[in-house]
């Protein structure tokens, strides 16, 4: 006579791993809301670090794409958002060092937008120069020649309506002068809530009356190919000693190191997803040593007849594991999903490879750690319990 | 198959010591069939623990298959069990996540067997003992009588050399009871198993060819058939 397989049979791999996966089966109303718990702390955690990761990208944006090879600032600038002036006659002083290929100016302050409404809006202008060096990368709607007429200004399409916009040709103010949205850009962030505005240097100055028609905020260098940044930046440094040098990844690292490290964002960003991950743990403790409480007589079943204490061990394991990875597969997952819907939005949701796997990795090595109360209370198991189950 | 010599072990320490072993010697051989008899806390379970190599005595020798065992070293006493001894428990101690024939295939497999063959015996000794029908059922839909019957399964299914049953009829009614032991003992002549098995129940001497009592740590051979 033939039946059908048993599950046992249809598993593959070691006798301990078809055990778990039986036994998993068994629980498996259990095991599945486990796994959306622990799912929902690896989605929080992995949601702490990609808003780390996005609000570190945002902030670091301009920068990052600007093309420049080293940044020419007044000393001690902490990050991009708050240089200070320094005099245009620095631009002229970068591009007579040798190794030098061409420098541009960009100015940035802090200013205020007016909407039609009255409502009023920091925001972060962005004077461009000549080349627009620093400027947007990428534009939604018309060109960014257009920040060349006077008075004219481009806009990112994430803020139009906190700007109180509704596409090109808008009419707000600044600081009392008219400003009219020439063109919009596409994806263009900003990480302290204060849209970029993006114009000319000498239409910046004249929204902002603080700086003379000479000053000017950040020198932006390409070098030449194949000449040494370092001896380059040790040539600007003598040449315009008044002013600080960074290549642009030292530039990028100290304005996410100020507003990631300094501002205290991060460290509540990793706190929380620190928590998330020792809140999975603690799920996928509970659930293991519940699960091995429940089946101690079982596992005095195998130990009485002839299993050793390594595949108990491997079965609990397995278990365990088995609620980390499916826990990183329901939160990875709703990530995924989550940083897709978020692209398009202020607060991305972003990830790097490393990230993406070191949350996981992490929750993983959680959930195996975890088990230690239930592995001791294995290793504590006497098999002569089955005599008085 | 089996030999004890001077075999003792007590309980507690100090003035609360108590002697429930008190240098047992005895010996079963292949094919034989024991009848454990004894009142409650008389020491039969401990005896049954220590020669399942699950207990270690106070002192004495055991030989099982003329192998003396050594009880110091727990990883050896795991392979030993798995070798050399089937068990049968009072509640039939069935792995509740597992079907019938996984239930018996695991002892099988847990020897190096690989899954197929552990599963070929498993379908062929569950045949024997009349459960293929419900080879595929999980304990919790079986009867008592048919737990019992996949749990002796279970004990057979490696030709262990001795087989050890702690009251496998206490939750069974006296004819289901009959039927299981009868096929049982049936099962362990036929296969030259030791089978020892502990009871109260005195219904069951005649199908042992030794009876056995203990009381107050001392084993006393009450009549061989």
């Amino acid at each position: 006579m033939k039946t059908g397989k048993s599950l046992l049979q249809t598993v593959p791999g070691s006798l301990s791993f078809a055990l778990s996966v039986a036994m998993i089966w068994r629980r498996k109303g259990r095991v599945a809301l486990a796994i959306s718990g622990i799912g929902i702390l690896v989605f929080l955690a992995k949601a702490q670090i990609g808003l780390m990761v996005g609000w570190t990208n945002t902030n670091t944006a301009l920068i990052r794409h600007s093309g420049a090879d080293l940044w020419v600032m007044a000393r001690n600038t902490p990050a991009w958002d708050y240089g200070t002036a320094i005099p245009r006659q620095a631009v002229f002083q970068a591009r007579s060092v040798h190794g030098v290929a061409d420098a541009e100016a960009l100015f940035m302050a802090w200013n205020t937008w007016q909407r039609p409404d009255g409502r009023k809006v920091n925001v972060e202008l962005v004077g461009l120069d000549e080349k627009f060096w620093g400027g947007p990368w990428k534009m939604k709607s018309g060109n960014l020649s257009a920040i060349r007429r006077q008075d004219h200004v481009v806009v990112d399409e994430l803020y139009l309506s906190l700007l109180g916009a509704h596409g090109v040709g808008g009419d707000f103010e600044m600081y009392g002068r008219r400003a009219t949205i020439g063109a919009i850009s596409e994806g263009i962030r900003t990480f302290t809530a204060s849209p970029h505005i993006f114009t000319t240097i000498a239409n910046a100055i004249e929204y902002d009356r603080r700086y003379g028609s000479n000053q000017i905020t950040y020198v932006l260098v390409k070098c030449l190919p194949g000449v040494s940044l370092r001896t380059v930046q040790s040539s600007l440094r003598k040449e315009i000693d008044y002013a600080e040098v960074l290549t642009t990844r030292e530039f990028a690292r100290r304005t996410a190191a100020y507003w990631m490290i300094e501002t205290g964002v991060g460290f509540t960003v990793v706190l929380t997803a620190i928590l998330g991950l020792l809140v999975a743990a603690l799920i996928a403790s509970q659930t293991v040593m519940a699960s091995t409480r429940e089946a101690l007589p079982n596992y005095a079943t195998l130990r009485a007849i002839g299993f050793g204490r390594k595949p108990l061990v491997g079965m609990v394991l397995i278990q365990s594991i088995f609620l980390g990875v499916g826990g990183i597969g329901v939160g990875g997952g709703f990530f995924l999903w989550a940083s897709i819907a978020t692209a398009r939005t202020p607060v991305p949701l972003e990830y790097t490879p490393v990230t993406l796997m070191g949350v996981s990795f992490a929750i993983l090595i959680a959930c195996i750690v975890s088990t230690a109360p239930a592995l001791r209370l294995l290793f504590k198991l006497d098999p002569i319990a089955v005599f008085h189950a | 198959m089996i030999k004890c010599r001077k075999i003792s072990h007590s309980f507690g320490k100090g003035g609360a010591q108590l002697r429930i072993i008190n240098s047992l010697d005895f010996s079963v051989a292949r094919g034989e069939t024991c009848l454990l008899l004894g009142p409650s806390g008389s020491g039969k379970t401990t005896l049954l623990s220590i020669l399942g190599c699950l207990l270690t005595p106070d002192s004495g020798e055991y030989w099982l298959d003329q192998q003396l065992v050594r009880f110091d070293a727990p990883h050896r006493l795991a392979r030993l069990r798995a070798e050399k001894l089937g068990f049968v428990f009072q509640h039939s101690q069935l792995l509740p996540f597992l079907d019938v024939l996984s239930n018996v295939a695991i002892v099988a497999e847990n020897l190096g067997s690989t899954r197929r063959d552990s599963f070929q015996r498993a379908e062929f000794i569950c045949d024997r003992m009349g459960i293929f029908d419900c080879a595929k059922k999980l304990p919790s839909e079986l009867s008592g009588g048919q737990r019992q019957r996949v749990a002796i399964a279970r004990a057979l299914i490696h030709h262990p050399g001795v087989i050890l049953a702690d009251e496998p009829t206490a939750a069974l009614d006296w004819e289901r009871g009959q039927d299981v032991i009868g096929l049982f003992v049936e099962e362990a002549k036929q296969g030259q198993c030791a089978l020892i098995m502990v009871t109260h129940d005195t219904r069951l001497v005649p199908y042992f060819d030794r009876i056995l009592h203990i009381e107050n740590g001392n084993l006393i051979e009450v009549g061989k058939l």
